[in-house]
């Protein structure tokens, strides 16, 4: 197809798309792209990058508020009762709970006892990527779904063999930050901390759970000088939980 | 910002449309605290996810404005970011078993992605690698897109911001922008497609 022809089409979609059409001209471009199914994929497409678009603006606006969060003074929240944490918050948010309780136990408390806050707070991260479905065959599944199958069994041993065995294949945040977990319940700190530094260093996701199970298994370690270093990463301001992790850090002064 | 005197609802909304660019701010100050503490009262959140949270209600009224649904506030303002608010909350309730998203950006695809939860899911991928493609564009076709599909800016006035010689050369400019867009989406799709292949392997 020419430009023009092109250029048209597009034109049309866009009047299609628009709040200026009429009853009769809508009618008509839905006969037509019933008609010409591949008139009918690229108004799919060229709607769909409308929203990119639009996305993108949004996304920029998001980045603009946070960095005026950034300067505003903080909100006072009224302390009282403990709020319990509805379920679909529990993960992130309890690690960020997890972090700051430790933080707090490691820079107050002394003597700090790493080994005992480590056994104290440490629970492996659940397996929120790809939960065991019941009722599959273990022939028809891939290493990857039988790893996260064995770690949702507390069948470390086996998560870790098979977690490895796909990693090979391909990296994954999410396996590494199991990984990670798995070889931490199974002693095998130095290991578990490559899985947490890899992810760190390869990723963007998952930053702030590796870093917490990084201070932690260096709390295993008895080197609560290391974990006080990288849990006060969480107060960076560009971290998830940056507000309570810079206030708590703001009272230890 | 001053933010001693309270501006009214009217002169809020006034300002975003008329694009000043305090607009957003001046909207996200105003009901910032009030919010905040609703939101981890009323979701039981904690105060991380309460700003998450009130962040993504604010560009979604913000995003309103600008579409010019809210050409005539029945209610107050307040009332309209409440109801935005309660309406992400109920939302991310009902889908909460797939999420793992827990930031300002899942609700902004929520309110991006209204239809079904099955194409929602197929689009929210679509969306960000999208807006990364959008983003390698550069200037002018940056700047054009956005003006045109964001803020509903007419050829005339593109041409004139931009300096194009005609309206009619900004519609041409235009279409070429756009399927730069299009090609380099393309592109990172079969990337992706390739990769899946690999690792399925």
């Amino acid at each position: 197809m020419n430009m023009e022809n092109n250029i048209q089409e597009i034109e049309w979609i866009e009047h299609y798309l628009s709040s200026g059409i009429t009853p009769e001209e809508k009618q008509q471009m839905e006969k037509r792209m019933d008609a010409d199914p591949e008139l009918k994929s690229k108004y799919e497409k060229h709607k769909l990058l409308i929203s990119g678009i639009r996305y993108a603006h949004l996304q920029d606006k998001i980045k603009q508020l946070r960095t005026l969060e950034s300067t505003l003074p903080p909100v006072e929240i009224k302390q009282g009762k403990e709020i319990p944490f509805a379920n679909f918050w529990k993960p992130l948010a309890a690690a960020a709970a997890l972090a700051l309780v430790i933080t707090s136990y490691v820079l107050i408390n002394q003597p700090p006892k790493p080994e005992e806050l480590y056994a104290q707070y440490f629970q492996p991260y659940p397996n929120v990527f790809e939960p065991t479905l019941r009722g599959t065959e273990d022939e028809t599944l891939s290493k990857r779904t039988l790893g996260f199958r064995a770690y949702d069994q507390a069948d470390y041993q086996k998560a870790v063999f098979l977690f490895k065995e796909s990693l090979k294949e391909k990296e994954d945040p999410g396996i590494l930050l199991l990984l990670g977990n798995a070889n931490l319940v199974l002693g095998n700190v130095e290991e578990a901390q490559g899985n947490f530094l890899t992810l760190i260093k390869n990723f963007d996701e998952l930053d702030a759970q590796a870093k917490l199970y990084l201070g932690l298994s260096y709390l295993k370690q008895g080197d609560g000088k290391k974990a006080k270093l990288i849990l006060q990463e969480l107060g960076d301001p560009s971290a998830t939980y940056s507000k309570k992790a810079k206030e708590l850090l703001n009272n230890l002064k | 910002m001053n933010t001693n005197t309270r501006l009214s609802d009217g002169e809020i909304v006034q300002r975003i449309r008329g694009r000043d660019p305090e607009g957003l701010a001046i909207l996200y100050e105003t009901f910032r605290s009030e919010f905040v503490h609703w939101a981890v009262k009323f979701t039981r959140c904690d105060e991380n996810d309460a700003f998450d949270y009130y962040q993504a209600t604010i560009i979604i009224v913000y995003d309103n404005i600008h579409a010019g649904k809210i050409e005539e506030l029945k209610s107050s303002l307040k009332t309209y970011v409440f109801s935005v608010g309660k309406n992400l909350a109920w939302q991310h309730k009902r889908q909460k078993t797939r999420s793992q998203k827990i930031n300002a950006e899942y609700y902004l695809e929520m309110h991006m992605n209204p239809s079904d939860e099955q194409s929602q899911l197929a689009e929210e991928n679509n969306l960000d690698l999208i807006s990364n493609c959008f983003s390698q564009l550069g200037d002018p076709c940056h700047s054009l897109l956005d003006m045109f599909y964001y803020h509903k800016k007419s050829m005339e006035e593109i041409a004139l911001k931009l300096n194009y010689k005609n309206p009619e050369t900004a519609k041409n400019q235009k279409y070429k922008c756009m399927e730069r867009l299009r090609k380099l989406v393309e592109a990172q799709q079969e990337k992706t497609t390739r990769e899946i292949n690999e690792y399925g392997k």
